[in-house]
C-alpha cells in the first residue's frame, strides 16, 4: 500500500499546478449584474424572508399559549377568549 | 496616468461611479476566478458564485482600508468564505467508489500513485476533479481547512484567521480530516487492486 499523505500532496500539486487561462476575462454580463443588483439593493435572503414572515405567526403562538396558560383562561368561556385573541392578531397582522 | 485600482476603489465608494466599478472587477476577477475553478467543480456553478463573490466584495469595501489586509488577500478571503457557505448547503457526502471514477480521473489517481512519473504526467483537470470528489466526502468545515492547506498552500495560522478559530483547532481538525482523506485514498486503492 502507497503512502495514502504522499498521494493527497502529489493530487494537491497537480492541482495547484495549472492556472486557467480562461479565468482571466470578466465573463459578458457580469459586470452589469453585479452593478445592477448593487443598485437595486440586495434582495433578503431566504432566511430573513422565512424569519420576517414567521414573526406574526409566533406572536399569535405566544398570545394563545399566554391565554391557556393564564387562570383566567382556564373558565367555559376559554373557547371565547381564544377566539377573540384570534380576530384581535388577524386584525392587527392584516393592516 | 490610468487610475490605480486605490483611485478606483475610491471612486466607486466616494462616488458610486460604475466604470471604476466595472475596472476593479477586471483587475479582481483573475484571482476570484481562479479560486473558484480551484475549489468548485461544477462549472455551470462558476458564474453564480463570482457574481455572489463581487456583491460580497463591494458591499464590504467601504470598510476595507489600503494600510490594513492586501486587497488581494482581502478578495482571497471572501471568495473561500462564499466557496465555505455553499458547502453548507451541499447535504449530500458521497462515499465514491474506483468503478465511479473516470477514465481520466482514475490515470491521475494511478500516476500519482508513482513517485517516479513526473507531477507533469498528472492531468491537471483529471487530478482537479480528482481531488474535489475526495473532498466532497468531507464536511463544509474539513473541506475548508484542507482546501486552503493544500490547494491555497496556507499556513495553520493564516487559516485560523479566515475561519476564526485557534490554531491548534485547525492543526487537530486538518489531521483529521487528512485521516479521513487517507482512508478514502487507500479505499480507492484497495479497489483499483481488487479491479485489475
Amino acid at each position: 500500500m502507497n503512502d495514502p499523505d504522499k498521494l493527497l500532496q502529489r493530487l494537491a500539486a497537480a492541482t495547484r499546478r495549472e492556472g486557467d487561462p480562461a479565468a482571466d476575462e470578466l465573463p459578458l454580463g457580469l459586470a452589469t449584474r453585479v452593478l445592477a443588483k448593487l443598485r437595486a439593493g440586495r434582495a433578503p435572503t431566504l432566511w430573513e424572508t422565512f424569519a420576517l414572515g414567521a414573526l406574526p405567526v409566533a406572536a399569535v403562538i405566544t398570545i394563545v399559549c399566554v391565554m391557556l396558560g393564564s387562570p383566567e383562561a382556564r373558565s367555559p368561556d376559554d373557547a371565547d377568549a381564544i377566539a377573540q385573541v384570534m380576530l384581535e392578531t388577524q386584525l392587527i397582522t392584516s393592516r | 496616468m490610468p487610475p490605480t485600482i486605490s483611485d478606483d476603489i475610491h471612486a466607486w465608494v466616494a462616488n458610486r461611479d460604475e466604470a471604476a466599478a466595472r475596472r476593479v472587477m477586471e483587475a479582481l476577477h483573475p484571482r476570484v476566478a481562479g479560486i473558484i475553478r480551484r475549489h468548485w467543480a461544477r462549472v455551470e456553478e462558476w458564474e453564480d458564485l463570482e457574481q455572489e463573490v463581487f456583491m460580497r466584495v463591494f458591499e464590504a469595501l467601504p470598510k476595507w482600508r489600503p494600510d490594513g489586509a492586501p486587497l488581494e488577500h482581502w478578495v482571497s478571503r471572501i471568495t473561500m468564505n462564499v466557496c465555505h457557505q455553499r458547502w453548507r448547503t451541499m447535504s449530500r457526502r458521497p462515499e465514491w467508489r474506483w468503478s465511479d471514477l473516470s477514465e481520466g480521473e482514475q490515470q491521475a489517481f494511478l500516476n500519482a500513485q508513482r513517485d517516479d512519473e513526473p507531477l507533469e504526467s498528472i492531468e491537471t483537470r483529471e487530478a482537479r476533479s480528482l481531488m474535489h470528489k475526495l473532498l466532497d466526502t468531507l464536511s463544509a468545515d474539513d473541506r475548508m481547512i484542507l482546501s486552503l492547506l493544500h490547494l491555497e498552500e496556507k499556513s495553520l495560522e493564516e487559516i485560523a484567521q479566515v475561519m476564526g478559530i485557534s490554531r491548534i483547532v485547525v492543526k487537530v481538525r486538518a489531521f483529521r480530516a487528512r485521516k479521513k482523506m487517507h482512508a478514502a485514498l487507500q479505499r480507492l486503492e484497495g479497489e483499483e487492486k481488487s479491479s485489475s
